[in-house]
């Protein structure tokens, strides 16, 4: 702790997140061991069951089919996102046509679907990746179309020059031009996808990580409960990283440009 | 003429506004022969963008011709690049130097238009600066890469629209010369607009003065000053200040009510 001071000192500001962090566990802890309350199981406990769920027979069976799924949903979400918004948006003419109807797709919940896709696609895997795939691809299709309608007319004029055709230039010149907005929507999606992950995995659903939360909830396993929640924070956690990572890297030359400010 | 590269031929331009139409260009005929370094000088907000938009075939005419080597030209014209005033709107900013200037090379294998944009880069004195993204150089240098890349295309013909406008006296002397040395190693022909009328005379082997909207050609100047061109002593020719004076008539510069009556807003 004294190592860890407040001013100067390159570390200091790093750690004093995860210090935070620690204290805030501590204090669960604590808390938790002294008011022997029901509901609230120790950290301990809650991290020993989210320990089981990552080593044992559940990891094959529920954990791993979850991010699964979530990863699958969302690449095909973002993929159709950024293969239909970024067109919309460079073909000015067509997009009126469609923004009333890509605007009240939009506005629908993702989770709102589930019942009717349980219905309409059954009480399967597949069902569960289109509805995450649904729900992820909204913010990514919506935020192509507006980068690329605002993509620098100069640009797409070199091209014209240059002699490239409205394909090449879709994807040498608008679809590069797009990326930083692109990159905000799959950020979004990313958080959508990962709601409906789990939501999905609690309607007629006998396995996967939501189930395995809902589960242990409607048979009091409370600190079962509570590990389920810690893993899928932790997998939230790791994706998000892993985004920022590939983010930094596709975007390397904006971040460098606009001195890290976001936005295109 | 059979010498001529392009022919622009009783070209017309209006644009819509509000309550009709506004007419940006009517009527206008420029022949630009192989090998010319031809500028058009205008008042300011007098279309001369709007001019080289037209020729290019990035804007669609509303009436007259655009002739290719004696051929009609529908759509954007081939073996043209453009420099526009914006440098720093016509680099991809994703794309290193390097990269920028082989964007036009599609089609050609990867060592051949490695070694077309080494060349051209080293014609523009850039050559150790191809791995830097164009948000790390200087307007000036930005302006060379715009120009390198039109040399590494091959284009026999460029439009430049203000090229220089944006950056400071003496960045734009050194483009000049660089821009003249180039021209005359390739054999380019070049279309420049400018609203300076001394860069116009160093430059060029002719130099058309437009009107105000809707633009037409008042006058064609003969440059008939010797080449090499020197900043210093080219300027002090007196045919130099003979040709700047007529320039500065025909523009109505020498009077003293264009303060008063105020000039047209700037495009």
């Amino acid at each position: 702790m004294s190592a860890v001071r407040l001013r100067g000192g390159k570390v200091a500001p790093a750690l004093l997140g995860w210090v935070v962090a620690a204290l805030l566990l501590l204090l669960w802890q604590l808390y938790a061991e002294s008011a022997q309350e029901l509901y609230l199981p120790t950290f301990t406990d809650s991290a020993g069951a989210a320990w089981d769920l990552l080593t044992g027979a559940t990891l094959t069976s529920d954990v791993l089919p979850s991010v699964g799924r979530f990863a699958l949903g969302y690449v095909v979400g973002c993929a159709v996102g950024v293969a239909v918004g970024t067109p919309l948006g460079y073909l000015r003419p067509l997009e009126p046509w469609v923004r009333p109807v890509l605007e009240f797709l939009r506005a629908l919940p993702a989770t709102a679907i589930l019942p009717l896709a349980l219905l309409v696609l059954g009480a399967n895997g597949g069902m569960r990746v289109a509805v995450i795939a649904f729900g992820a691809c909204w913010p990514v299709l919506l935020n192509a179309l507006d980068g690329a309608r605002h993509v620098d007319p100069v640009l797409v004029e070199t091209g014209r020059v240059s002699g490239l055709g409205r394909f090449a230039i879709l994807r040498r010149i608008v679809l590069p031009a797009s990326l930083p907005q692109i990159f905000a929507g799959l950020r979004i999606a990313l958080g959508i996808a990962l709601i409906v992950m789990v939501l999905s995995e609690m309607y007629g659903a006998s396995s996967g990580l939501g189930f395995e939360i809902l589960n242990a909830q409607r048979r009091f396993m409370v600190p079962e409960t509570y590990g389920g929640v810690l893993v899928l924070g932790l997998v939230g956690w790791s994706v998000s990283v892993l985004f920022t990572r590939v983010e930094r890297r596709a975007l390397a030359w904006h971040i460098g440009r606009t001195g890290g400010r976001s936005g295109a | 003429m059979p010498d001529e590269i392009i022919r622009v031929e009783g070209l017309r331009k209006a644009f819509a506004v509000r309550d009709g139409e506004t007419l940006a260009i009517d009527d206008l005929t420029i022949g630009l022969r192989q090998g010319e370094f031809l500028s058009v000088v205008g008042p300011s907000g007098c279309g001369k963008t709007t001019l080289l938009r037209c020729i290019a075939g990035l804007l669609e005419r509303d009436g007259g011709d655009v002739r290719y080597r004696g051929e009609r030209v529908r759509g954007v014209l081939p073996g043209l690049q453009l420099v526009f005033q914006e440098f720093n709107r016509s680099l991809f900013p994703w794309l290193t130097v390097e990269r920028n200037v082989r964007f036009p090379l599609h089609g050609l294998s990867r060592a051949e238009a490695a070694e077309r944009a080494r060349h051209a880069l080293a014609l523009v004195h850039l050559e150790t600066f191809a791995g830097h993204y164009p948000w790390q150089l200087s307007g000036g240098m930005q302006q060379r890469v715009a120009l390198a890349r039109a040399i590494a295309a091959r284009a026999e013909l460029v439009l430049m629209d203000e090229p220089f406008a944006s950056v400071d006296a003496q960045t734009r002397i050194a483009l000049e010369r660089v821009l003249l040395d180039v021209w005359r190693e390739l054999g380019l022909s070049i279309l420049f607009v400018t609203h300076d009328i001394e860069e116009a005379i160093l430059l060029s082997d002719r130099v058309l003065v437009l009107s105000q909207r809707p633009s037409r050609v008042i006058a064609e100047l003969d440059v008939d000053l010797p080449r090499p061109r020197d900043q210093l002593k080219t300027k002090e020719l007196p045919r130099f200040q003979d040709l700047r004076e007529e320039i500065f008539a025909l523009l109505g510069l020498d009077r003293d009510e264009l303060l008063a009556t105020g000039s047209p807003a700037t495009t």
